[in-house]
């Protein structure tokens, strides 16, 4: 029986302070006017954010492994957890005003938020099957609820229904591919699973059972399907929340996977392959289907599995330990994960009430109206395409290289092919917002939604800020990745 | 009778038909219900090897391991099921059919 030492505090505090924080949040709620405006719950689920970031930024340094080997404090999970913390904090900084322009200005709503928070950080950390599984569950538990919370509008609640019904089916698989992996080899510990031959055609099974598993999770091509109605039904707000840390929590845990308990040769020779499939099918589908959208939030979403193609490229072309692929998913998961969550914020910042700004052609002339959003816009999108001096760039030049360095020049292509049609679909909003004279009428009148147009320069700020002095993240990314053994 | 490779086909046999029940019935409560189908098949196959762990046959003894997943399988399943219906209520609400064919607001 091994004791409860400050170990394993240390190490649970970042999932412990959205998770009080959610707790918070909930007994709060009851002791607040009606009528006005929650602002009490938006302070606090920041402030445990903001703990939860301290935290992080506490742990950052020697791998440490707690609770028997169940979670490990290593720069790995902690990277993408302040990817998490960031992406939670800005998407509460725009639900202050969003959430009462959808009428969900409620305690369930930052408290979902703040679990799903949990949830994405305790995967980050996960190192047995058994954290992976509940942290995925935690977080997608959270998130099926939060896509339907604005349950009066019935596209909202289609798209819980439909992300939950293929998430819970995805949950099958996962749990399957783990008993299997578990019977095959005895141990649930990513480590220990890594000592057993590779070879054996259970552990081979329970591999692809857990590949279907995320598969689902991230969005890849032949399970994406939900991604796309999820993304267009679900509020603006929650949409962005999902396209960042549901993505950046389980590419960390996908990673943590393949790399500690399937990184040895004989085993990466067999997911190799599949992986490969995946991240170029996502890559084409993705952005073919992109580029016949009329709905943002419906091109965003079928962007973002192209986003998740380029991501898996970057597994593949791992290189193993001494590559510098793993590191390139890292850098390209963060930079992600900032610039999808800000067309959301837009969207979220544009919305009126009870409505959602979500039609391409709406944009015609925003610049004119709202020109700070349609510039903020126009950058996300600009570092969405890859193009620079943006964050986008760098990411997608890290990881292409990295591929074509240890020898996957096909992938390494298609992506550069897939990125050049790309930029017709990211550039005709920005030609609409620039070019046209206004169609709709912007609320410019409504007073001026200050937390939101702050979450939206934070954003846009680190994008140029990671795309023109990106040294620093890089080499955390590739220290993060030597400190996995 | 209840030996291992038993106890796996008859678990690899209840997963395949609940993920048929998801794939091919034409009804959200039924689909819930496979899921817990499919869940719960893979609970079976987690005490099959926990109990083959657990005993003599194995080199490393590790059984607990695979009945504590069960247990966390079993609570997580029920909060997914909960939440499950729960939207599926939400939704009747809106267009009083439990057909996944009449989601159809979303496409493209």
């Amino acid at each position: 029986m091994p004791d409860i030492g400050s170990a394993e505090l240390r190490v649970l505090l970042p999932v412990l302070a959205p998770l009080l924080g959610a707790l918070a949040v909930l007994l709060t709620d009851p002791y607040l006017d009606k009528g006005r405006p929650k602002l009490p719950l938006v302070y606090i689920a920041l402030g445990s954010l903001m703990a939860a970031w301290a935290a992080l930024g506490f742990l950052w340094g020697d791998r440490v492994v707690a609770w028997s080997g169940a979670l490990a404090a290593d720069r790995f999970g902690l990277y993408l957890g302040f990817a998490i913390a960031t992406a939670a904090g800005l998407t509460v900084l725009s639900s202050a005003g969003y959430a009462r322009k959808m009428g969900v200005d409620c305690g369930e709503y930052y408290s979902l938020l703040l679990l799903a928070t949990a949830g994405m950080l305790l995967l980050a950390m996960a190192n047995d099957l058994l954290m992976v599984f509940l942290g995925i569950e935690t977080m997608s538990i959270a998130v099926y609820c939060l896509a339907g919370i604005t349950r009066e509008r019935p596209r909202s609640v289609e798209a819980a229904m439909k992300y939950f019904l293929l998430g819970a089916f995805a949950t099958g698989f996962l749990l399957y591919g783990i008993a299997l992996i578990y019977g095959a080899t005895g141990e649930v510990r990513l480590e220990r699973i890594a000592h057993h031959a590779a070879n054996r055609p259970l552990l081979l099974a329970g591999l692809g059972f857990l590949l279907v598993g995320f598969g689902f999770k991230v969005g890849a091509v032949p399970f994406h399907m939900w991604a796309p109605d999820a993304y267009e039904g679900a509020p603006a707000a929650v949409t962005g929340f999902m396209a960042a840390g549901v993505k950046a929590a389980g590419f960390a845990a996908f990673l943590r996977v393949l790399l500690t308990a399937f990184g040895g040769e004989a085993a990466a020779a067999a997911w190799a392959p599949a992986l490969w499939m995946l991240a170029a099918l996502s890559m084409i589908v993705g952005t073919l289907s992109a580029l016949a959208q009329t709905n943002l939030k419906r091109m965003l979403a079928w962007s973002s599995v192209a986003h998740t193609g380029y991501a898996l490229v970057g597994v593949v072309g791992g290189g193993g330990v001494a590559g510098n692929g793993s590191a390139a998913v890292l850098f390209y998961v963060l930079t992600y994960s900032v610039m999808t969550l800000g067309p959301f914020l837009v969207i979220a910042l544009l919305s009126r009430a009870g409505e959602e700004f979500e039609q391409i052609d709406d944009l015609a002339g925003l610049a004119r109206r709202r020109p700070v959003a349609a510039a903020a816009l126009s950058l996300f999108l600009l570092s969405l395409a890859g193009i620079p001096p943006t964050a986008g760039f760098m990411g997608k030049l890290f990881v292409f290289r990295a591929a074509i360095d240890s020898g996957w020049l096909g992938l390494g292509v298609i992506g550069i092919l897939a990125t050049l049609v790309s930029v017709y679909y990211y550039l005709r909003p920005i030609v609409l917002m620039y070019m046209r004279e206004p169609r709709a009428e912007f609320n410019a009148s409504e007073p001026t939604d200050w937390a939101s147009h702050f979450a939206i320069g934070v954003a846009a700020l680190a994008l140029l800020l990671l795309g023109v002095l990106p040294s620093d993240a890089i080499a955390a990314s590739l220290e993060s990745v030597r400190g996995l053994w | 009778m209840f030996t291992l490779t038993n106890c796996l086909v008859l678990s690899a046999l209840i997963f395949a038909v609940g993920a048929y029940g998801v794939i091919a019935r034409r009804n959200i409560l039924i689909m819930l219900m496979s899921v817990e189908l499919m869940l719960n098949a893979v609970n079976l196959s987690f005490i099959a090897f926990a109990r083959y762990y657990g005993s003599a046959l194995a080199p490393a003894s590790s059984g607990t391991t695979g009945q504590v997943f069960v247990l966390m399988t079993m609570v997580v399943a029920a909060a997914e099921v909960a939440v499950g219906l729960a939207i599926l209520i939400a939704l009747f609400r809106g267009r009083h059919s439990v057909d996944p064919g009449d989601l159809d607001l979303l496409k493209g």
